[in-house]
């Protein structure tokens, strides 16, 4: 068995605001085995994008802060490593893959510079060996004609096109491990099949870990091999993607399943629900927050319930009203 | 009578440009489309971005005015009706929108948001106004506390609830709903979706559903229109065209869906390229075009009109897209 690239334990990201500081990301643990894609999902506002920023340290400034938990990338610890040792992480050992394409390019710089940016950073090349580098780059990641792409802007570009430039960019360094924030949410179903084929033909010649992030249970099923469920800050569930679909335990992934409109479904047939909303960030309760949705009283709002193994690297919040287990 | 009869509609958005900003050519959004929908019924209407289905809805309730072609709502023809005289007849038809927190004021409070249609219809009192928005927040499974909270209080599945309880504030027969739970997560999506099928069951409202999630359109639709580049090339019952699709794009948007089953055994055909621009499209098959058939070249000045290769089964009679065996059936049929 191969080692884990990441470790994530117990990490704790807060937002200073007007109304105080407020714990966006409450004690979350996993960790991403080598060759491997982690799924990380949960509806908007659970925290699943903050994780993540958080594991790079790219957090808005000066309200994010990491307020405790560990982030061990290739067993070394990257909570409080200084600026200059995440300059050499990120982009290089980490790409990420934001999800708004037309944001994460710059719109008055060429294709080829911020292609090149990384690759002359971190790999030190020439200016012209990295240019060249990049058309190679654009051509893996199938951009028709790349010697001439290279040199036009952003905006020239369609959605589906930009996205695989951001693809490009994510990959440059080769890095073990890259993370992807709701890559294809922006896009077509048709061009969204193709960027998660390209991911995952990319992965497998790279041999690079991926965490993937999306509110996409249809996605999740097509490309992860583990699946982290999170609600409100915390992680409910956490197990192998068969798993997750064949046994849930929690009520809230149970409940995520049912809402979903599958092609089998019979047509005009009522779709599951989980009644009520999120509790707004400010109102987390200290214990069950799926039972505070529930309205749901007692004792399992006041304590945190225990994550427990149930099956072999099964993991689940184990409140009573929630799971099975009393 | 159909409720909704649309003939042969286009929507071409002229494009200037040069010195003397002369008109130079057309985006051609939505080019010759033909559709009807029948009272209480829902008809889907799926493609990507790009390919004019939210350009047609607002054709339909004529927000913009069409290039060509004809629409009739209970038989009357609002095509080139002006604005003036097309207020009154906007009881029968509505339109909401997708996106929820644009679409409300935030000058308003949800109680004014809601009884706007009435005002502007010259509905009722100002009290009874105010007793009808409550009844209908009611509705919409939202209590009636929110008729004096502005529409940022909420969330957007709340927003979008009201957004609802506003569409249907004037008992519309039609209903327009463009992309209308696409910004939703997935529990709350669901809330809408059955609200929207409890509302048609309760009222009798037909609904023309615009959206991209092909799940969705076929759970919410009694038929299903696939369109392509400003065109239908498919229109079929909901569970019909989803088992047996005849058009190769149907039959690739279908297979593009990621199956929420990871034992699923996946054969996915991935589709190369992207949709082409509306300014200058192919001048043949559009989609033969994206997957550059060896047919292309017959298909350039070729009749391709939609045709009933099977009863309530129209596809567009395009050699690229159809097996041999239904293209010669609908070629017989032309």
């Amino acid at each position: 068995m191969s080692e884990d690239v990441l470790i994530v334990k117990n990490l704790q990201t807060a937002f200073d605001t007007e109304s105080g500081r407020l714990t966006a990301v409450d004690g979350v643990s996993f960790t991403v085995p080598a060759g491997k894609t982690v799924g990380i999902v949960g509806e908007s506002g659970c925290g699943k994008s903050v994780t993540a920023m958080s594991i790079i340290q790219l957090l808005p400034q000066p309200s994010g802060v990491i307020t405790g938990g560990e982030v061990i990338f290739k067993g070394k610890n990257l909570i409080g490593v200084d600026d200059e040792t995440l300059y050499n992480i990120r982009g290089n050992e980490i790409g990420v893959i934001f999800q708004e394409p037309m944001t994460a390019l710059n719109p008055v710089h060429r294709i080829g510079k911020q292609l090149s940016e990384s690759l002359i950073l971190h790999k030190g090349l020439s200016k012209k060996d990295a240019w060249k580098e990049s058309i190679e780059l654009l051509e893996m990641v199938g951009i028709p004609s790349p010697e001439m792409r290279v040199s036009e802007y952003p905006h020239q570009l369609s959605g589906g096109m930009r996205q695989r430039v951001v693809i490009a960019i994510a990959l440059a360094c080769k890095p073990d491990l890259i993370i992807a924030d709701e890559p294809t949410t922006a896009l077509d179903v048709t061009v969204q099949a193709q960027i998660l084929d390209l991911l995952n033909t990319l992965q497998k010649e790279n041999g690079s870990s991926v965490i993937l992030i999306t509110h996409d249970l249809g996605v999740i099923a097509e490309t992860c091999d583990e699946v982290v469920v999170m609600y409100a800050g915390r992680v409910v569930e956490q197990a192998p993607v068969l798993n997750i679909f064949k046994t849930p335990q929690h009520a809230y992934t149970k409940g995520l399943l049912a809402s979903m409109t599958k092609l089998e479904t019979p047509r005009k047939s009522v779709l599951g629900t989980i009644p009520n909303m999120v509790a707004g960030i400010a109102d987390f309760v200290a214990g069950c927050r799926f039972c505070q949705r529930m309205e749901r009283e007692g004792e399992s709002l006041l304590v945190r319930p225990e994550f427990i193994e149930v099956a072999k690297d099964h993991w689940v919040e184990a409140c009573p009203q929630c799971t099975d287990r009393a | 009578m159909n409720l909704l009869e649309v003939n042969d509609l286009k929507m071409h958005f002229p494009i200037h440009g040069g010195v003397t900003a002369r008109v130079i050519g057309a985006v051609k959004a939505v080019d010759g489309i033909s559709l009807k929908i029948n009272k209480g019924e829902t008809l889907g209407i799926v493609g990507e971005s790009g390919c004019g289905k939210s350009t047609l809805g607002k054709a339909i309730v004529r927000l913009t005015n069409p290039t060509a072609g004809s629409i009739h709502i209970n038989g009357r023809d609002i095509t080139h009706m002006s604005q003036r005289a097309i207020r009154p007849l906007r009881k029968q038809f509505q339109m909401m929108f997708q996106d929820p927190a644009e679409s409300l004021n935030p000058r308003m409070s949800v109680g004014e948001i809601i009884a706007e249609p009435l005002l502007i219809q010259k509905v009722g009192t100002p009290v009874w106004r105010r007793e009808r928005a409550i009844e209908l927040l009611e509705r919409v499974g939202m209590a009636a506390s929110a008729v004096d909270k502005f529409s940022f209080e909420f969330s957007g599945g709340q927003r979008q609830r009201i957004g609802v309880a506003r569409a249907i504030a004037l008992q519309p027969e039609l209903l327009v709903l463009d992309e209308p739970v696409s910004a939703l997560d997935v529990s709350v999506q669901s809330q809408v979706l059955n609200l929207l099928m409890e509302l048609q069951d309760e009222m009798g409202i037909a609904y023309m559903f615009i959206a991209h999630d092909l799940a969705v359109v076929k759970h919410i639709s009694d038929n299903v229109a696939v369109m392509y580049l400003g065109k239908v090339v498919e229109l079929a019952d909901a569970d019909i065209i989803y088992k047996d699709p005849k058009h190769a794009y149907t039959k690739a948007l279908i297979s593009a869906i990621p199956v929420p089953d990871p034992t699923a055994v996946k054969n996915s055909m991935i589709l190369e390229g992207e949709i082409p621009s509306p300014i200058n499209p192919p001048k043949g098959s559009a989609f033969g075009h994206r997957l550059n058939h060896p047919k292309y070249d017959e298909t350039i000045g070729l009749d391709m009109s939609l045709v009933e290769i099977e009863p309530g089964h129209w596809v567009a009679a395009d050699p690229c897209c159809l097996s041999e065996e239904d293209y010669s059936k609908a070629r017989n049929l032309i």
